[in-house]
């Protein structure tokens, strides 16, 4: 597993430097940038997985899941609904792993809210340190919605197809090939 | 908090800024209060250790979390860029393509 954080570790640092390249004009690192989105789904799998497990902890620790296993089934239900609204019919893997990521920071928010509640008698610097977390988590969530929205408002190539060896990117009106 | 010389026990605490010292008793009454004051030592201890806990599992979620965020904006710059699009003042426009003669 440790191997894999390190692939990512340096896919991110890899993937900075592409964007920053093809946004500055470089042609030659547009291959490479295509690369990253075909990475998506690998990249989603390895951090899906470990969010599913610090999700799953966290439902049954501080949610207070750990006997209650009605609970712990709404909650799971609750979270894959979640997904299944925003992805909708034809999601691309971007917008999966957005949406990934929305449904995450909409669970951080709600345990966030949670502990908070469940705090009770707590010193003035813990509550700071629960509001202030509170705060981090509602900005997250609503960065990832705006950004969610603003991929779907910009339409950006929804379907992704490989014919032989050609790949053929399909956005909403415009078709590009790679092997031209 | 301790035994001055042995025979009465005693309480230190701070009266604005000055650190005062309190005189408890000595016998079993020192004893009972020394014992109260342990007791209440090890609950703050026992609170301390527990928020000390609870914090660790909400870094880890936390850290969870902004693992996604980080790389998902990578990949929707990404996918902005490949687009066409760029960044401009914080708005994303699409590039403007110049026809080649």
């Amino acid at each position: 597993m440790s191997k894999k954080k390190n692939e990512l570790k340096d896919t991110r640092e890899w993937a900075l430097a592409i964007i920053e390249r093809a946004q500055s004009g470089d042609e030659d690192a547009m291959p490479a940038l295509r690369e990253i989105l075909d990475r998506v789904p690998s990249i989603r799998e390895v951090l899906g997985a470990d969010l599913d497990r610090t999700v799953e902890y966290s439902i049954s620790k501080s949610l207070g899941g750990e006997d209650n296993l009605a609970f712990r089934e709404a909650i799971k239900r609750k979270l894959a609904a979640l997904r299944e609204e925003l992805e909708g019919p034809t999601p691309s893997p971007t917008e999966r792993l957005l949406v990934d990521r929305v449904v995450a920071c909409w669970f951080q928010v709600q345990e966030a809210d949670l502990r908070y509640a469940q705090a009770g008698d707590c010193s003035l610097a813990q509550a700071d340190y629960h509001l202030r977390r509170q705060d981090r988590a509602h900005r997250r969530f609503l960065t990832g919605m705006k950004t969610l929205a603003t991929v779907r408002k910009l339409g950006l190539p929804v379907l992704q197809v490989n014919i032989g060896e050609n790949q053929v990117n399909v956005a909403n009106a415009t078709v590009t090939s790679d092997a031209e | 908090m301790g035994w001055e010389k042995d025979r009465y026990y005693t309480r230190s605490r701070k009266v604005n800024g000055r650190v005062v010292r309190e005189y408890i008793g000595g016998g079993e009454v020192g004893a009972l209060v020394a014992q109260m004051d342990a007791v209440e030592r090890e609950r703050r201890e026992w609170e301390r250790e527990c928020w000390r806990l609870e914090k660790e599992e909400m870094e880890a979620f936390d850290s969870s979390v902004a693992k996604v965020c980080q790389m998902a904006d990578i990949i929707a710059k990404a996918a902005m860029v490949a687009a066409g699009f760029h960044r401009h003042r914080g708005e994303w426009r699409r590039r403007r393509v110049q026809e080649k003669e």
